[in-house]
């Protein structure tokens, strides 16, 4: 054999691997309005930056040989805006994207190599978990597990994942290992299919209920968007990844302000009721405080008592914790704590200073909460803030109660607090503190109750907080932005501890 | 038509109720408010409806995850 023919037979082999499952899926697909395997990496990366590994990697059934183009999971790296990034993309249409043995030493390959080098990883997931049957039997299960470093994950780099279709196996765990989760509508992330669950439990369910965007968006959080289609679902990751440093030794990069960001601010006054009781969106304070269209919400359909949000300021990626008025009075729930904590240990991971900005009547007590173990989400929430040294700001504007209190960075919690003349400052309301020590409530109109409730009354306000240097200064709401700048530009500090890389990703 | 059952998040006290029985109401707007917290939390209709009917009255003390009114669209 010439060289020439050798060349020519590499040639053609790489064009059969390429139409991946063949033509008669790709159409199916094409008319269903999603992309492919390829074209997904293709619009992910700057043109012309692919280069693939492990391309002629088929399964180790040689029957499946010819039937297993690149094994069913594509790998590679490129670049998106000028900087590196690994990838793996699902193939549905090879036998499912399902793991196989020899798939999983692509994956291992890329996930190390993207670690040592400091390159985020995208995953574009869509596989339907272990293949079949491989697996089987003590033959098949002696080949798993062979990387012990397979679920770890360390937060070296990025992480982003996109659910594209169904994710079951290490589609589902990858995507749920990841720092940002995009989910497409109509796709389902599960443990295991529902023809599964069939079998195995008796259980008829609908997917979508299994596991689908209401779900995920809404019930556990595990995505942090929800989209209608792959091009959008790509485009947010690559705007994530814009926010994000390409790994845990570098700053984020920084994005200068093009547009006059801080006329915008004087609005913020109109947006805030001067009635305590009266709710607000603390969203539209964040966008007012941020660079103009720079907010990146995460998780914003789960939880929506706490907000959190990637934004800039003055150029510079930040992370915006709020408790959000709008929902619950700001009350934050079990659920909101998880979100805080993820937020916060990702933020300390990759160098991202953290605002909080504060309006909580306290965490939301009752038989729920307990359920769900909120001494523990509270404390976890806790431990995270107090293990993060990125540079941490709190912003008071009006109530900060309780625990909450802390939480949101009161005390020495925070590097910086500052308030608002609006916040009002206390451990419980007077009335409150009256029926737990006296025992009295208004209604038992006891001749001592308003005696016992001004004992109780205290002054709550910004000013007596700045005397005793509970907070460092009180600002005009109007100056927020400006502050917030010139302060984290004071308490700005290299690269922090990363104390909570290796902290679970779901709790 | 759906209807959808619309909960309470929060245990409380209905403070306010902005609309009647019949009443067409729009997203995002607020259909009654529960004084829970020392706040006054407004339960917004999550899209474009009627109310169909309505659970609870002024001053009602409601529990978390109470039904308080249904939708129709």
């Amino acid at each position: 054999m010439t060289h020439k023919n050798r060349i020519e037979d590499l040639k053609k082999l790489n064009l059969k691997i390429e139409e991946m499952g063949g033509s008669e899926k790709l159409k199916v697909r094409k008319k269903a309005g999603y992309l492919n395997a390829r074209e997904r990496i293709d619009l992910f990366f700057d043109k012309g930056t692919f280069f693939e590994i492990g391309k002629f990697v088929t399964s180790s059934n040689d029957q499946d040989k010819d039937k297993t183009p690149a094994d069913g999971k594509i790998t590679g790296y490129g670049k998106v805006s000028n900087r590196k990034v690994a990838v793996i993309s699902n193939d549905l249409t090879v036998k499912g994207a399902s793991s196989s043995n020899m798939n999983t030493k692509k994956i291992s390959f890329i996930k190390k190599s993207a670690e040592k080098l400091g390159m985020p990883i995208a995953f574009f997931g869509e596989s339907s978990g272990a293949r079949m049957p491989d697996i089987m039997g003590a033959k098949g299960m002696s080949q798993a597990g062979q990387d012990n470093t397979q679920y770890i994950r360390t937060r070296r780099a990025p992480w982003v994942s996109a659910i594209l279709g169904p994710c079951y196996g290490s589609s589902a765990w990858y995507s749920v290992l990841s720092d940002f989760v995009v989910m497409r509508r109509g796709s389902v992330l599960a443990v295991s299919s529902p023809k599964v669950l069939s079998l195995a439990t008796n259980e008829t369910v609908d997917p979508e209920e299994l596991g689908g965007w209401e779900m995920h968006s809404q019930t556990t959080g595990i995505a942090d968007r929800i989209v209608d289609t792959d091009h959008e679902a790509i485009a947010l990751m690559k705007s994530f990844l814009s926010y994000l440093p390409s790994n845990n030794n570098e700053i984020p990069p920084y994005r200068k302000d093009t547009k006059d960001s801080l006329k915008k601010i004087d609005e913020i006054l109109s947006v805030i009721p001067e009635n305590s009781k009266r709710t607000y969106d603390m969203r539209e304070v964040i966008n007012l405080i941020a660079d103009d269209d720079t907010s990146f919400p995460m998780k914003h359909n789960f939880a929506k008592s706490a907000v959190t949000e990637l934004a800039r300021l003055n150029g510079k990626t930040v992370g915006f914790i709020g408790s959000n008025p709008k929902f619950n009075g700001g009350a934050m729930d079990p659920h909101a704590c998880d979100k805080i904590t993820s937020f916060l240990v990702f933020c300390d991971s990759f160098n991202i200073p953290i605002i909080l900005l504060v309006d909580t009547p306290g965490f939301l007590i009752g038989v729920e909460g307990e359920k769900q173990k909120a001494p523990g989400k509270i404390m976890n929430f806790m431990t995270a803030l107090q293990l993060c040294t990125v540079p941490k700001i709190s912003v008071i504007l009006r109530k900060s109660y309780g625990q909450a209190y802390l939480n949101m960075g009161g005390g020495s919690n925070s590097d910086l607090v500052i308030a608002w003349p609006s916040a009002e400052v206390s451990f419980i309301s007077p009335e409150l503190g009256v029926w737990v020590v006296n025992n009295k409530k208004i209604h038992d109109k006891d001749s001592n109750y308003n005696d016992y409730i001004k004992k109780m009354t205290h002054d709550n306000s910004a000013l007596e907080l700045a005397r005793s240097f509970g907070i460092q200064d009180i600002i005009d709401p109007r100056n927020t932005r400006q502050y917030l700048i010139n302060a984290l530009e004071t308490f700005e500090k290299k690269i922090p501890n990363h104390s909570m890389s290796n902290w679970p990703t779901t709790f | 038509m759906k209807k959808t059952i619309i909960k309470s998040d929060v245990a409380g006290v209905v403070n306010e109720i902005c609309f009647s029985k019949g009443d067409i109401v729009k997203k995002g707007e607020s259909l009654l408010f529960i004084e829970s917290m020392k706040m006054e939390i407004p339960i917004e209709a999550p899209f474009d409806s009627e109310i169909e009917e309505i659970f609870t009255k002024k001053d009602e003390v409601i529990s978390q995850n109470q039904p308080l009114l249904t939708l129709k669209s």
